[in-house]
């Protein structure tokens, strides 16, 4: 029971805090509370709650609790949704100096973050379709009401209606794709579609179909070529925090399913798997970092930097078993992190009516701001894989984890994905060290910076980003204590 | 212990310079300069007392820490003879880059030196690792604080050349960190045991793609930093945009770093691809010392033929290296040392230079020997260097070099001999054009201040006392020499 009392605990949230809106009239701070406690007792409870595994009185594989057919609360949910958790935590506290700034502060904002949260933890914890389909919806459904957030501006608003319409035949596709499978082998729970043992004719032309509509649905919630087209109008319309949560919690969440597929590790000889995630990631690789080349808005560039990490993320899947799940949970960390720390920055930087989406509004950024610069700086090393990072300990367990793969097919498309691996980090580096770059610029003298640097920084978020940042640089350096927990959380 | 100081110490002058920059209002503006002159006479005198107390006479001193069991690394350091020479020489760089720090860094000190002692900290890690994933994070750990000082300290073109640097290296960076997991899983799948250890690692056997496969991967890593002709194009713009102390760091360690690491890994750990890929280095190496010689002397701009001239004489360096003899191995190293002193002071020189006439070329000096006569005293010295007169290091490198490419391909020596003449003429046509004949555009030049011409004086003493007394550097690395050719054989 005590499993499940994250998912309690928000789920008390948010009730909570829409029963107080209406009531609220205008002040928010009650709301904002409210939600803060309810992440932040999820936490602790979650910390608790995962305890067994660190006493090793339950094995890695066991599950503490088991809904139904549909949540099996085991070490690999457990980790999901702390990553969940922490995003969560983190885009809430740095969203509220946001939407205060830009006025538009009502306590809705928060119950639709902590919507979105607790639709990631379902989909971090499911193990059958009807599950995972109720968590990505909840989730969706969140992130439509907060990219639309600003009514009042046209962009968000056209962003927001191309989503929801993308989305919602995303949607239909996985739903159509689940009936199919459902169909034809009678289950619907991934244990099975991982080992493909019920299907009794497992090559058959319909069952293929129907793992290409799920596959493509899913793909195009992680924004992977060619499913990726929405990601950068919609990150660059919506507001920052949100962003902040479509790159790192629905990305998570979204990869845990995939990931629970894997771990049997019956796919790696399956050719046709191998070649859709080879081509998949090799593509977004490829796409993700060439377009973000060009990019002079910071947010957009995010964007295509997320599809690219994306296809990195595809690599230790390639590999599967339970070694490709803990590198996949790893990166998956460190790619969360960095993320939040980098839209964190942006946010942070907003301005009354717009966020700062322009490069050069980071001029001269680590002068003004050495704290805010710093934070930007670690992020972008990170998500460019440099040492004294953790996201340089993540790029090198995908390499290990590309060249790991056992047969013929496997192990060859894994070592071109592995060169392929190398050739895209050096060429995310320039646009990561250009934004670097560009912050240790001297300031210029222009009216927009005048106002810029009578903004106030809230010092919650700064205090937190900088704890975060820290933690990137720690793990970095001494990654065992988290690998060792992840490996064995995760049953390898 | 005194080893991890190697490191340590670098990295806590630069943190203590960053927080001097926080304090701004409490601590004297000097600080963080001073701070970092004291961090480099202790990375100095620490590996003359090692040297002088014979240390590696015996074998070598290491430690060997667990760091991340999860994968099987370990904080592993090695100062064996090789690594001493390499070390020293680190620890005179600094107190060189120091001096021309000294006066030439106006803003932004605390961020500087902070950048300065981390580059410092990560190559006295990439000469001490003895575990590859040490090395590779080490390796790593230069190129960002390099960047930052190109970037924020450089001249004209600062913010092309500093990416175009990074990007280079990076990419040869990351074939190297594949290859590095490679030879872990190939090693690791054949033993059962995990381990990024070298000692561990050396013995590996593999077969010959895969082994051709890997050392390809660590020779672009490596190849990359040396430079070698086709991948140089990063370094004549980043040497020339480079602060004078970035360009003494860059030139005189950053590009021994890639030869340190054919030496030591490349070659050693992958003896039969080595020796098939070597006539085809060898070549490269010749090409390199040619093209470099002959891009040179077609130089207007002051630091870039000195960038140029040293793409030549690391061509040396790949050719020694892969003649897979131990002259060859011996020149190589001597060359390294030689050339990181020659040019590290040569690069003082014309740094201070540009600090001062605000130009780099040569068609506007001219007769700088008579206006600023410490300068041109030097600066003659300093050329002697260069072109390889005897007496000094760099020909005794060149010879050697020489004389093992002789005994295993006399074509390829035949055509590096082209680059000493190169050399001599470029040297004398760089000192003709801006030290002597009549002063052209600038009249009135300020001389090299103390701490400078003292620097510089040193980097020439210890240069000269290679050149008259090799047996002593020599001596100190004979017994690696010796085992890696045991290995490769």
């Amino acid at each position: 029971m005590s499993a499940m009392l994250p998912f309690i605990i928000v789920a008390i949230g948010i009730v909570v805090n829409l029963l107080v809106v209406p009531f609220l009239k205008r002040k928010s701070a009650v709301s904002y509370a409210i939600a803060l406690a309810a992440l932040v007792f999820a936490c602790f409870s979650l910390i608790v709650a995962q305890r067994p595994y660190l006493t090793g009185a339950a094995d890695s594989a066991a599950t503490l609790a088991i809904v139904a057919q549909f949540l099996a609360i085991d070490g690999l949910s457990f980790l999901g949704v702390g990553i969940v958790l922490l995003s969560g935590l983190v885009v809430l506290i740095f969203a509220r100096p946001y939407v205060s700034k830009q006025q538009s502060d009502f306590g809705v904002f928060y119950s639709l973050i902590l919507l979105a949260t607790l639709g990631a933890m379902v989909l971090c914890a499911s193990t059958h379709f009807a599950s995972i389909f109720l968590g990505l919806e909840t989730l969706s459904v969140s992130l439509y009401a907060l990219i639309a957030y600003h009514r009042n501006r046209l962009d968000a608003n056209k962003s927001a209606l191309s989503y929801l319409i993308l989305a919602s035949v995303a949607a239909a596709f996985i739903f159509l794709g689940m009936a199919i499978i459902y169909y034809l082998t009678g289950k619907m729970d991934i244990a099975s579609i991982a080992t493909g043992d019920s299907v009794q004719n497992p090559r058959s032309v319909l069952y293929y179909v129907g793992l290409c509509m799920v596959a493509g649905g899913f793909a195009f919630k992680l924004a992977i070529v060619p499913f990726h087209m929405w990601a950068p109008d919609v990150y660059e319309n919506a507001p920052a925090p949100v962003a902040g949560i479509i790159a790192s919690m629905s990305k998570a969440a979204v990869m845990l399913p995939l990931i629970r597929v894997v771990i049997p590790g019956t796919q790696s000889s399956s050719a046709a798997f191998i070649w859709a995630i080879g081509g998949l990631s090799a593509l977004s690789m490829l796409v993700g970092n060439i377009m973000a080349l060009r990019e002079m808005k910071v947010k957009r560039m995010l964007a295509f930097s997320s599809i690219s990490q994306l296809g990195y993320l595809l690599v230790p899947l390639l590999a599967g078993g339970a070694y490709g799940a803990a590198v996949a949970v790893f990166y998956l960390f460190a790619y969360s992190v960095a993320n939040i720390l980098a839209f964190a920055v942006v946010s942070e930087l907003s301005l009354e009516h717009r966020d700062s989406s322009w490069r050069n509004a980071f001029q001269g950024l680590a002068w003004s701001n050495p704290v805010l610069a710093s934070i930007l700086t670690i992020s972008m090393l990170s998500l460019a894989g440099m040492p004294l990072t953790a996201g340089f300990i993540g790029k090198y367990l995908l390499f290990t984890s590309g060249l790991r793969a056992q047969s013929g097919l496997a192990s060859t498309i894994s070592v071109v994905l592995v060169i392929l691996l190398a050739i895209n980090s050096a060429i995310s580096i320039f646009y990561y060290l250009r934004l670097v770059s560009v912050m240790f610029r001297k300031i210029e003298n222009s009216a927009s910076d005048a106002d810029r640097r009578n903004q106030q920084i809230s010092p919650l978020s700064i205090s937190v980003g900088s704890v975060l940042s820290i933690l990137l640089i720690i793990i970095g350096v001494f990654p065992g204590g988290l690998l060792e927990w992840i490996q064995s959380l995760s049953g390898m | 212990m005194t080893l991890v100081l190697l490191i340590l110490i670098p990295l806590l002058c630069g943190i203590l310079a960053l927080l001097c920059g926080l304090f701004k209002s409490r601590v004297n503006e000097d600080a963080p300069r001073v701070i970092f002159l004291s961090g480099a006479i202790f990375i100095t005198i620490i590996p003359i007392v090692l040297w002088l107390g014979g240390a590696t006479a015996q074998g070598s001193v290491s430690i060997e820490v667990p760091w991340i069991n999860a994968i099987g690394a370990h904080f592993a350091l090695n100062l064996d003879g090789l690594s001493l020479a390499f070390v020293a020489l680190t620890g005179v760089l600094a107190l060189a880059s120091a001096a021309s720090s000294w006066g030439g860094i106006k803003e932004k000190q605390p961020f500087y030196y902070f950048n300065l002692g981390l580059t410092f900290a990560g190559i006295n890690g990439v000469f001490l690792a003895s575990d590859l994933f040490l090395f590779v994070f080490m390796w790593e750990l230069m190129l960002i604080p390099m960047f930052f000082i190109i970037d924020i300290w450089g001249h004209e073109s600062k913010h092309r050349a500093a990416i175009k640097f990074f990007i280079f290296t990076q990419t040869g960076g990351l074939l190297m960190i594949a290859a590095v997991v490679g030879l872990y899983i190939y090693h690791g799948a054949q033993t059962g045991e995990w381990t990024f250890l070298y000692s561990r690692l050396l013995g590996t056997h593999l077969d010959f793609i895969p082994q051709l496969f890997l050392m390809l991967g660590f020779f672009l890593g490596f190849a990359v930093k040396l430079p070698i002709f086709g991948l140089h194009p990063w370094l004549p713009d980043a040497h020339t945009q480079a602060p004078t102390a970035g360009s003494v760091i860059l030139a005189g360690l950053l590009l021994k770093t890639g030869g340190y690491g054919l030496l030591r890994f490349a070659i050693p750990l992958f003896p039969e691809a080595s020796r098939s890929f070597a006539p085809i280095a060898m070549w490269i190496g010749a090409i390199g010392i040619i093209y470099g010689g002959l891009m040179a002397l077609g130089q207007k701009d002051l630091k870039r033929l000195v960038a140029y001239s040293s793409v030549s004489h690391l061509g040396f360096v790949l050719l020694g290296l892969y003649t897979l003899t131990e002259a060859g191995f011996n020149g190589a190293v001597i060359q390294m040392l030689s050339h990181g002193l020659s040019t590290g002071g040569l690069f003082m020189l014309v740094g201070a230079l540009q600090d001062r006439i605000h130009t780099r070329e040569m068609m506007r000096m001219g007769g700088l020997k008579t206006l600023v006569p410490r300068m041109g005293f030097v600066g003659f010295l300093l050329t002697l260097a260069l072109l390889g007169l005897p007496g000094m290091g760099n020909f005794l490198g060149e010879l050697y070099v020489l004389m093992g490419a002789f005994s295993v391909a006399p074509v390829i020596a035949a055509v590096s001999v082209l680059g000493v003449i190169f050399a001599m003429a470029y040297s004398l046509i760089m000192y003709q054009k801006s030290f002597q004949g009549t002063p052209r555009e600038f009249e009135k030049v300020k001389d090299l201040g103390i701490f400078e011409t003292g620097a510089i004086a040193g980097l020439l003493a210890i240069l000269i006392w290679i050149g008259v007394y090799p047996s002593a550097v020599v001596g100190l690395f004979s017994t690696t020499m010796e085992s890696i050719i045991k290995g490769i054989f």
